[in-house]
C-alpha cells in the first residue's frame, strides 16, 4: 500500500488536513524508543486505499534539538512513497526553506499551498503554476480545514507517488556547489544507501554541523574526515563566517528569490484586528487576569458539569451493584469477582463521561483557537523558576481536578524533557479525590487552618521538586522563542475527531488498567488477604510513618482510586470517627503520605503512554521517596520540639 | 544606534543587524524566519523578566530576555 507522509512546519494545518481524510480508526503510535507519538492512518478515499502518517511539524531537517528530528529520521529510514509538503501560504517565504530541504532528499513530493484565504487576507497573490515549475513538484492551493482542494491533492499525491517522479534540485551560489559535490564525490555509495538520504543531503548536513551526520561518517569512514573538514573550512574561509551559518543564508536567499519570483505582495491597508486582540490577550495586567479567567472557567466547566453527571452515574451503578447482590449469593467468590468487575468498569464511566469528555473539547477548543501558546508565552517566566515552560500551567491547573486529563494535557508540551518533568509533577497535585481526604481528614480533626497549608506545602514542595528535576535534567536552550501563531476558527468536525482520538487512548490504555486492578482486590478482600498486606506493609506503616497497622491495606486501594482510602479507612479501622484510633499527628502523616505517594491506577495508565514504561516507574519511586520523606519529617519534627 | 533587542520599548522598529551565539541561537530564530539584516516590531516589550513579543514578516514570536540579548538590532527612527 502507498505511504503518504504529510510533513510541514507547525501550525501549517496538518492536523486538519490529516484529520479532514483520516478514519476513526486513526492511530496514535510511538517514534521507536521515543515518547514522541505520530498519527497513522488507513485512509479510503474515492476507490483509492493509503497509509498517511501525520509526522510532527518541523521548521526543518536540522536542528540542534534532537527530539526535532524524528520527523526526519522516520523520513531517511522509512522513505514514504511519497511526500506532501504543507505550506502555510501566509509564511511562504519561510515555510520555502523546509521544502528545499525535502527536494535534497529526492523522495516524491506533492506541495500543499494550504491557508490560501490567509495568505489572501494578508495580501499575497501567489503564483501556483510558477511555482510548481520552480519547484518540479505539483503544488495544489487548499483551504485543509474547510476540505477545500483536499480531493485533487490526494488524486495528485497518489499519480506522483505512483511515477515516481522527483522534484527539482535548486542550487545554492557557485563555489557553495563546487564544494558541496566535493564533500559527494568523497562520500561511499554504501554509507548513500545506508542514511537513506542522498548525496547533496548528507553533504549539506555535513557543512551545516549536523551532529548526528558528522558521528555517522566519523564512524563509519573516519579516515575521510580530515579531507571533508578541509572542505568545509573552504566555504567558512571564502564566506567569513561558519559553514553552517553560510548555508543557512544561502538557503534563505534561495526560499526569498523563489518567493519574489512566484508571489506578490499587496500593502494591506488596515492593521490586521489579530494584532489588536493580542494587545489584550497578552497584556501584561489584562493578559493574566484573562488567564485566570479561562483557566477558572475550563475548571469549573468541568468539574462543575462532571459533579452533575457524576451523581446520577453513581446512583445508576448503585442500583446495579443491589440488583447484583440480590440475585447472587452474597459472600461467594462470584459475588466478589462480579462487583470487583462492576466497580472497575463503571470506576471508568465514572471518569470518561462526566470529566474527560467535557475537559477534551474544553482542550481541543483551546489548542484549535490557538490560545495555548499564548498561555505559555504570558506564564513562561514564572514557569521558568522551575525550569519549564509556560504551558506546563494547563496540566497543572487541571491536576486539581483530575490527574488523568492533565496528563493527556502533557501532549500540548513538545519536548519530552518538559513533559517528564510536568507530568512527574502533575501526579503531586492534588485532585478531587484527595482534596475529600484532606477536607475529611485534616479539615475536620485538625481544622481548614491547616487543611490550606497542606495546599501551601503541596506548591512548595512541587516547585522544589521541579528545581531539582530540571537541574537533574538541564535544559540546553537559552530560552524561549516562541512562534505565536494566528488566531483560527475550530471547525467542529476537527474538534470531534480530535477529543474521540484521546478519548479513545483512555479507554483503550486506563480502562482494563482499572477493572483488572478492582478486580485484584476484590479477590485480596474474599480471601481475607488483607492481614497478610497489612503485614507486608507493616515495616513502613507503623515503623517507618508510627501509623496503625491496619490502614496499610487502605494505601493500597488507594492506588486504585485516591476517593477509596478514605472509605477503606472506616472498614479498616472499624470506625467513623478516627480521632479514636489515630492522634491528630498520625492524621497529618497519614494525609501527607497519601496526598504524595503512588498516583492512582488510571493515572499511571496514562503516564505510561505519554512518558513511557521508564518514566512511569519514575514517577512512581519519586513520588513515593518523597510521600515517605515528608511523612517522616512530619512525625520527627514534632519529636524534637 | 546598534542595541539589543531587549532595550527596545512597545512599538518600536528596529532592523536586526547580528545575532550573536552559537549554533543553536541562529538556528532557531533561523526556523521562525529570523535572520540579519530583517526588520523587527517590538509589540510588548518583557515585564518583570518574562519573554517580550516580536514581529518579523508578519509572523509574531515570543521571545525570552535571554534569547533577545542576543540580537543586536538598530533602530530604525
Amino acid at each position: 500500500m502507498i505511504r503518504v507522509a504529510l510533513v510541514g512546519q507547525p501550525n501549517c494545518g496538518k492536523s486538519a488536513l490529516f484529520n479532514s481524510v483520516a478514519g476513526y480508526k486513526a492511530m496514535v503510535s510511538n517514534f521507536p524508543g521515543t515518547t514522541i507519538e505520530y498519527l497513522s492512518s488507513h485512509v479510503l478515499l474515492n476507490g483509492d486505499r493509503f497509509d498517511l502518517i501525520d509526522l510532527p511539524g518541523i521548521y526543518s531537517l536540522s536542528s540542534p534539538e534532537s527530539e526535532e528530528l524524528v520527523s526526519r529520521d522516520y523520513l531517511l529510514r522509512k522513505r514514504p512513497d511519497v511526500i506532501i509538503n504543507i505550506m502555510d501560504a501566509s509564511v511562504l517565504s519561510r515555510s520555502l526553506e523546509l521544502t528545499l530541504e525535502l527536494l535534497d532528499l529526492q523522495i516524491p513530493m506533492v506541495v500543499c499551498l494550504n491557508m490560501m484565504d490567509e495568505a489572501q487576507k494578508k495580501g499575497i497573490q501567489i503564483d501556483v503554476e510558477h511555482l510548481s515549475q520552480d519547484l518540479g513538484v505539483p503544488v495544489i492551493p487548499t483551504i485543509a480545514i474547510r476540505g477545500a482542494g483536499v480531493t485533487e491533492l490526494f488524486k495528485t499525491t497518489l499519480d506522483t507517488a505512483r511515477s515516481k517522479s522527483h522534484g527539482k534540485i535548486l542550487n545554492f551560489s557557485k563555489d557553495v556547489e563546487e564544494v558541496i559535490s566535493g564533500i559527494g564525490s568523497l562520500i561511499h555509495d554504501a554509507f548513500v544507501k545506508n542514511t537513506g538520504s542522498s548525496r547533496r543531503f548528507i553533504s549539506l548536513k555535513f557543512l551545516e554541523q549536523d551532529k548526528e551526520f558528522e558521528d555517522q561518517i566519523f564512524k563509519s569512514v573516519p579516515a575521510l574526515m580530515p579531507s571533508l573538514d578541509k572542505l568545509r573550512q573552504e566555504i567558512s574561509d571564502c564566506r567569513g563566517k561558519p559553514a553552517d551559518i553560510a548555508i543557512l543564508s544561502e538557503r534563505h536567499a534561495l526560499a526569498m528569490n523563489l518567493f519574489e519570483h512566484v508571489a506578490k505582495v499587496r500593502q494591506r491597508k488596515k492593521v490586521s484586528v489579530r494584532m489588536q486582540v493580542d494587545k489584550y490577550i497578552m497584556h501584561p495586567v489584562l493578559g493574566y487576569v484573562l488567564l485566570v479567567g479561562i483557566l477558572f472557567g475550563l475548571f469549573t466547566l468541568v468539574f462543575g458539569f462532571g459533579k452533575e453527571l457524576e451523581t446520577p452515574l453513581l446512583a445508576q451503578f448503585e442500583k446495579w451493584a443491589l440488583y447484583l447482590n440480590q440475585h447472587v449469593e452474597k459472600g461467594s467468590l462470584f459475588s466478589f469477582i462480579m462487583n470487583g468487575l462492576i466497580q472497575g468498569f463503571t470506576g471508568g464511566i465514572g471518569i470518561v463521561l462526566p470529566y474527560l469528555i467535557p475537559f477534551l473539547i474544553g482542550l481541543s477548543l483551546l489548542e484549535d483557537i490557538g490560545y495555548l501558546p499564548r498561555a505559555a508565552f504570558l506564564m513562561d517566566a514564572i514557569m521558568h523558576r522551575i525550569g519549564l515552560h509556560g504551558k506546563s500551567i494547563i496540566p497543572f491547573v487541571l491536576s486539581y481536578g483530575c490527574n488523568v486529563p492533565a496528563i493527556m494535557a502533557i501532549r500540548i508540551l513538545e519536548k519530552p524533557r518538559d513533559r517528564y518533568i510536568t507530568a512527574i509533577l502533575a501526579t503531586m497535585i492534588p485532585c478531587a479525590a484527595r482534596t475529600t481526604i484532606i477536607f475529611a481528614l485534616i479539615g475536620f480533626y485538625l481544622g481548614p487552618v491547616y487543611a490550606l497549608s497542606l495546599y501551601l506545602l503541596n506548591i512548595i514542595v512541587i516547585a522544589a521538586a521541579g528545581k531539582v528535576l530540571s537541574l537533574l535534567m538541564p535544559e540546553p536552550s537559552p530560552g524561549l522563542v516562541l512562534e505565536i501563531p494566528s488566531y483560527r476558527l475550530p471547525t467542529l468536525s476537527a474538534l470531534c475527531k480530535k477529543t474521540w482520538f484521546r478519548l479513545r487512548e483512555f479507554i483503550v490504555i486506563a480502562w482494563p488498567l482499572l477493572i483488572v486492578g478492582s478486580l485484584i482486590l476484590s479477590l485480596l478482600e474474599y480471601f481475607k488477604l488483607s492481614g497478610i498486606i497489612n503485614g507486608l506493609l507493616s515495616p513502613l506503616v507503623s515503623s517507618v510513618l508510627g501509623l496503625p497497622e491496619a490502614v496499610g491495606i487502605t494505601l493500597i486501594f488507594g492506588i486504585l482510586r485516591k476517593e477509596l482510602t478514605l472509605i477503606m479507612l472506616v472498614q479498616a479501622l472499624g470506625t467513623s470517627d478516627f480521632s479514636v484510633v489515630m492522634t491528630n499527628a498520625q492524621m497529618l502523616i497519614f494525609t501527607v503520605f497519601t496526598l504524595f505517594y503512588v498516583p492512582c491506577l488510571a493515572t499511571l495508565g496514562m503516564l505510561r503512554s505519554v512518558i513511557g514504561t521508564r518514566g512511569m516507574l519514575f514517577a512512581l519511586i519519586f513520588t513515593t521517596g518523597l510521600a515517605v520523606l515528608i511523612a517522616l519529617f512530619f512525625r520527627l519534627v514534632p519529636a524534637i520540639f | 544606534m546598534i542595541t539589543t533587542l531587549d532595550h527596545l520599548k512597545d512599538g518600536d522598529i528596529a532592523t536586526i543587524h547580528d545575532i550573536l551565539g552559537g549554533h543553536g541561537i541562529r538556528h532557531r530564530l533561523n526556523h521562525l524566519g529570523i535572520h540579519p539584516r530583517d526588520q523587527v516590531e517590538v509589540i510588548r516589550s518583557g515585564y518583570l523578566g518574562g519573554p517580550m513579543l516580536i514581529k518579523v514578516h508578519d509572523i509574531q514570536v515570543g521571545i525570552g530576555q535571554g534569547m533577545a540579548k542576543k540580537i543586536e538590532v538598530e533602530v530604525v527612527p
